[in-house]
């Protein structure tokens, strides 16, 4: 059985580069440049956007490396707290955005929720040992 | 007198194979994503994603959903190879290691490849022919 930081950390960086992955193919997506460039994307595209986003995809990428080195109940409850964030966070993207986007991006919308399920699931049955 | 002389060497320990190949997985996923970037600066390209073709392809709905599949199995394994049982762990890094390496051959055989994609396919190939080597080569334990 690997340890279940190392898997932890694992998943984080997964999660991260099917992510930007997704985001590098949905510019292949026909009409979305052309959105781009006339600035008319669904969601507007100002300086504030791309700062919270940057932030919010930050975060996947610092516990890659924080799983590995937290100690374990800081660990577990981070991997617990900020894993349950992106549950909700991939439910709310697939629910009003995706359902309506081309079957790639619920693809790729799933992938990312089973990620953040699975890193709930790990650090909750993280295991126990007598003290 | 005898004298013992203290030494010291660096501590190593000794990498599980599921670890490395989940990291050769990271890898090689880095490097796809990246040599798909750098496509966006060769002119043309951008053009063509315009107008709705990614070099000789058209692209559909189809098309990116199966590129999706294919490149959301490499992702996947970099988990999988920590959280199979051995079994089907070596089989899924045997299979999907030659199956990795037989598409991106494909890609550089199809010809017209610039430089930058001859050398981010040849280090992908290299990436996966070692999963598949490494997994190929499973140690053994007594049952």
């Amino acid at each position: 059985m690997v340890d279940v930081r190392i898997i932890l950390s694992a998943l984080w960086a997964a999660r991260m580069l099917s992510s930007l992955q997704g985001d590098v193919m949905r510019l292949m997506q026909p009409g979305m440049l052309d959105e781009m460039i006339t600035g008319t994307t669904e969601v507007p595209i100002t300086n504030a956007m791309l700062l919270i986003m940057s932030l919010i995809m930050a975060v996947p990428i610092f516990m890659s490396f924080l799983s590995l080195t937290l100690k374990d109940k800081a660990n577990r409850w981070a991997n617990l707290i900020v894993g349950i964030f992106f549950v909700v966070w991939e439910l709310v993207f697939l629910i009003f955005f995706y359902i309506q986007a081309p079957a790639y991006e619920i693809f790729w919308g799933i992938a990312y929720l089973v990620f953040a399920a699975l890193v709930v699931w790990y650090a909750w049955k993280w295991p126990k040992q007598e003290a | 007198m005898n004298t013992t002389k203290k030494t010291t060497e660096l501590e190593d320990v000794k990498i599980n194979l599921k670890i490395k190949l989940s990291a050769l997985w990271v890898a090689v996923m880095f490097l796809y994503v990246y040599a798909d970037i750098k496509a966006f600066f060769r002119p043309g390209i951008i053009e063509g994603l315009m107008a709705g073709k990614a070099g000789d392809f058209q692209i559909t709905q189809g098309f990116l959903l199966v590129s999706a599949i294919i490149m959301t199995i490499p992702s996947v394994m970099v988990f999988l190879s920590l959280s199979l049982k051995a079994k089907a762990n070596r089989w899924a890094n045997i299979i999907l290691g030659i199956a990795y390496t037989g598409i991106i051959l494909g890609t550089l055989l199809m010809g017209g490849a610039w430089a930058y994609y001859i050398f981010y396919g040849t280090v992908e190939i290299v990436l996966t022919g070692l999963i598949a080597w490494y997994a190929w080569k499973w140690p053994k334990q007594e049952a």
